[in-house]
């Protein structure tokens, strides 16, 4: 019998490793992050192997979960939802070609509202004072403070968003929009001073009178030691910016009251970036308050109206200015697209402003607004607070947002083909171009339109494999947050 | 319970030309398996692998020393691929290689029999436990047998065993049998050996300067499986296996003795005999209330180790170690409950700092489901 002078000592603690577990996400789901590092003889040995090795290579570096998957972030210390995945600031797009689909926002929040009810009992929708902030969680565990909250464009909030001018929905406050006009401008001079030639030549290419106007003045300062500094050059294209608004406003004053203001305005400010800021904020805001695509409900709407047309008919410069002001300060207080709905509190609340009859008060009052505001979007830095959570007093409020990856459904592409069934239907296109006219050629018609519902019977099939695949990862992922949550508050 | 592997180790012979001081087979006696035993054997492995409906067989050859008994190698080998045509048999042999020459190396490649090799490093530590019968030095046939293994089989494992006397030689060992060209390195404890606290002190350091060789190994991008380090990783980034499945004691594996006694595991299969734990004969099956008992008592929790922060990731289901160190099957072994602990956390330290770099070698290795085929082609060009 072998004698040992050990004894069996169970551990109560030991070492808690960082590397992912098989409950975390595999890191490998990009592959693309963390390519193979083939040796070199075993790249010679495929090369030489020609196509079949080039086959061969891309069937052993496929991971099979990661075929048709949607790309899942390398976790961050064991939480599936890093602040990373949120790809945050974003810059918003004129144009939604091109773009990837993504899971809808019902279907997401189904589908996480699911794991959670399975997981642990929730209350939807609910306000939550968690780490230092207030937040709306989609659904909150008041035992074990775990939940999640969705994050989409329309709760996203200061930072989180890189405005730029072809953002056509924002109401800017004063200070961002003047941002906004003095990066325009630099990027200008930027290409001025880079290749005058051309933007001289684009400048002309606009047609306006002021642009030609411009170009032709600039032309004459081509030389090293008459050419405009930066200064000069960003003046200079400030008055041409509003000389062109001014040019397009008139013309229309007689038939919008807009436009009268605006042209009020580009006349009246003596500072041309203010009048350029203020022009840009009363258009956006009428057409987000008073126009027809206005969402904000008919009674905000005829107040905003009233409001332009007394600042219009207003004839003490200083009052006007003043009122002008005002107004600009209450129509920059939501800047948010989203909020901008009739039956949203945002706008509740900015209907009781306007209904104040003394324009002096209402800017005093936009602090109500602001708090209403706040309360529904979540700013970069809370979405920080909230990612960072990790202490066991930490509450764990996951920020899953549209914008991550894992959103992206794969295999959308209409345009994506089977490669075996597009060479039969080209075999098939051949012959019918060089068939008679007759039953042959119909027949092959047929055949080529049966090939097409072929086709589409795939395509839709692996739309909804991927679209499967997709929500099954979600599922997966938000039970790793939870148990990850649970398991840091030393559950 | 239904598996789809059926696993059968044929121990040829008691006997060998080494006298290994931890060898846990007893004296070594020239009694070899006959042809009746050896016909018995197969018609019995046969009837199982029918009764059972297993998809595979897994026949592995042992002994004493296989090699002594070639003859019944290829016999075994010839008689089950006749009757399983088609069917999936993997075959594996273990040898502590001495016997091995080109020409039988070539008629072993050429049955499909995996080699694996029992070697314990560089000569100054192999032969203070693998001498031969007469107490000669056995290092140089190991090594001679080694290369001719290598050059057939680019991924022939390796075994090496580490006593309290060699433990702080380990990374030197590891480093000579990676420099001889083997890339599967599997290392083990003596087990039945009398280990203090002191020699795990010196294990603890050993295991120290092998995760730095692991770490250098990985950042140079190396494709190796050091089992120490890669099964316990594995105990972390995949799901935890149940009992039945690692070790199926009696069940689906089982062992046959020279004389055709039936055991659970080939810790059991020794010159004396261990009537206690004979679970049936070739010639008669299974004596079913033994195999349940030994089955039972190996899946017998083990209540010492409750509530240990390493239970579900210990080796402590192994019966057969528990058997060597402890005498007893149920209980868990203290060798191997000192040996996770210090290994455990140095092993995950190691993980932790190639996953803070994300060292490709590391993420594939542990995370991509290809990766064992991909790394065996690269080590076999």
């Amino acid at each position: 019998m072998p004698r040992t002078r050990l004894t069996v000592q169970p551990i109560r603690r030991t070492y808690r490793p960082c590397y992912p577990s098989y409950q975390d996400p595999n890191p490998l789901l990009e592959p693309s992050a963390h390519p193979y590092p083939f040796s070199k003889r075993m790249l010679q040995a495929l090369g030489a192997a020609g196509f079949s090795g080039a086959l061969l290579l891309s069937s052993l570096t496929a991971c099979d979960s990661t075929k048709t998957a949607s790309s899942r972030p390398v976790a961050d210390s064991g939480n599936p939802f890093p602040l990373a995945a949120m790809h945050l600031p974003y810059t918003p797009v004129m144009f939604g070609t091109g773009l990837p689909s993504r899971l809808d926002r019902q279907t997401a929040i189904e589908t996480i509202n699911k794991v959670f009810q399975e997981e642990l009992p929730v209350q939807y929708d609910t306000l939550v004072q968690a780490n230092g902030i207030s937040v709306i969680a989609n659904a909150y565990n008041t035992e074990h403070r775990i939940g999640y909250v969705w994050v989409n464009y329309d709760n996203m909030g200061a930072g989180t968003v890189q405005e730029t001018d072809f953002n056509y929905h924002s109401v800017l406050s004063y200070d961002k929009q003047v941002e906004v006009i003095e990066t325009r401008i630099g990027y200008q001079w930027q290409q001025y001073s880079t290749n005058t030639e051309q933007f001289l030549k684009q400048l002309r290419n606009r047609k306006t009178k002021p642009a030609l106007v411009l170009a032709e003045e600039l032309s004459g300062h081509l030389t090293e030691e008459n050419r405009l500094n930066k200064p000069a050059f960003q003046t200079r294209f400030l008055q041409y910016e509003r000389a062109n608004n001014l040019a397009h406003y008139q013309g229309e004053e007689e038939a919008s009251t807009l436009a009268r203001l605006l042209i009020q305005v580009l006349t009246r400010e003596s500072s041309t970036l203010k009048a350029l800021a203020k022009t840009n904020i009363l258009h956006r805001g009428f057409r987000a308050y008073s126009g027809p695509h206005s969402r904000v409900g008919d009674e905000l709407s005829s107040l905003v109206d009233q409001e332009l047309q007394a600042i219009v008919n207003t004839k003490n410069y200083n009052t006007w200015g003043q009122r002008s002001d005002a107004l600009l300060d209450v129509l920059g207080s939501v800047q948010h697209y989203a909020l901008r709905k009739a039956d949203n509190p945002a706008m509740l609340a900015l209907t009781d402003v306007m209904q104040n009859p003394n324009w002096r008060q209402r800017p005093k009052k936009l602090a109500a607004i602001h708090e209403v505001v706040d309360k529904q979007l979540l700013s970069l830095h809370e979405l920080q607070i909230l990612a960072k959570s990790h202490r066991p007093e930490d509450s764990y409020i996951a920020p899953i947002s549209i914008r991550d990856d894992r959103m992206i459904l794969r295999n959308m592409d209409i345009y994506s083909v089977d490669a075996g069934l597009l060479k039969q239907m080209q075999h098939l296109q051949q012959q019918w171009r060089s068939a008679e006219e007759g039953a042959a050629k119909d027949s092959l018609h047929q055949q080529m339109n049966e090939i097409q519902m072929q086709q589409d019977s795939l395509r839709k099939q692996q739309q909804l494999d991927s679209r499967q695949q997709t929500l099954q990862h979600l599922e997966t992922d938000v039970r790793a947050y939870i148990r990850w949550a649970k398991g840091q508050q030393g559950y | 319970m239904p598996s789809p592997i059926l696993a059968a180790t044929f121990h040829l012979t008691h006997h060998c030309n080494l006298r290994c001081t931890y060898c846990y087979t007893g004296e070594k006696r020239p009694i070899a398996m006959s042809r009746d035993t050896v016909d018995a054997s197969i018609d019995f492995i046969l009837r199982e692998h029918k009764r059972r409906g297993s998809e595979r067989l897994d026949i592995t050859f042992f002994g004493g020393e296989p090699l002594l008994e070639k003859d019944h190698i290829f016999y075994i080998v010839n008689r089950l691929n006749e009757a399983c045509d088609g069917q999936s048999i993997n075959y594996r042999l273990s040898t502590n290689a001495s016997l091995l020459t080109q020409e039988l190396m070539v008629q072993l490649m050429t049955a499909r029999i995996f080699v694996s090799l029992s070697m314990d490093g560089p000569p100054h530590v192999h032969d203070l436990h693998r001498p031969q019968a007469g107490g000669q030095s056995s290092s140089q046939q190991a090594i001679r047998g080694a290369r001719i293994l290598l050059k057939h089989n680019p991924c022939a494992s390796v075994t090496c065993v580490i006593s309290p006397n060699t433990a702080e030689h380990l990374v030197n060992s590891v480093d000579f049998l990676y420099e001889l060209g083997f890339r599967y390195l599997l290392t083990t404890l003596d087990f039945s050996a009398d280990w203090t606290v002191a020699d795990f002190k010196k294990l603890k350091k050993a295991y120290q300067g092998l995760a730095t060789w692991y770490e250098t190994k990985m950042k140079a991008q190396e494709r190796f499986y050091l089992s120490y380090f890669d099964e316990r990783i594995r105990t972390r980034t995949h799901k935890p296996i149940h009992a039945h499945e690692r070790c199926n004691i009696g069940g689906r594996q089982f062992s046959i003795a020279p004389d055709g006694a039936l055991y659970p595991c080939i810790q059991f299969v020794t010159t004396e005999g261990l009537p206690e734990y004979m679970i049936g004969h070739v010639k008669h099956g299974f004596d079913e209330a033994c195999q349940t008992h030994i089955n039972r008592a190996s899946e017998h929790p083990k209540t010492e180790c409750q509530g240990c922060a390493l239970e579900s990731r210990c080796s402590k289901w192994c019966s057969c170690i528990n058997f060597m160190s402890t005498g007893s099957i149920e209980k868990a072994s203290p060798v191997v409950c000192y040996n996770e602990r210090i290994l455990m956390e140095i092993v995950d330290r190691t993980a932790d700092r190639l996953w803070r770099k994300r060292n490709p070698m590391f993420l594939h290795k542990h995370y991509n489901p290809d990766y064992p085929i991909i790394a065996h082609y690269e080590i076999s060009l």
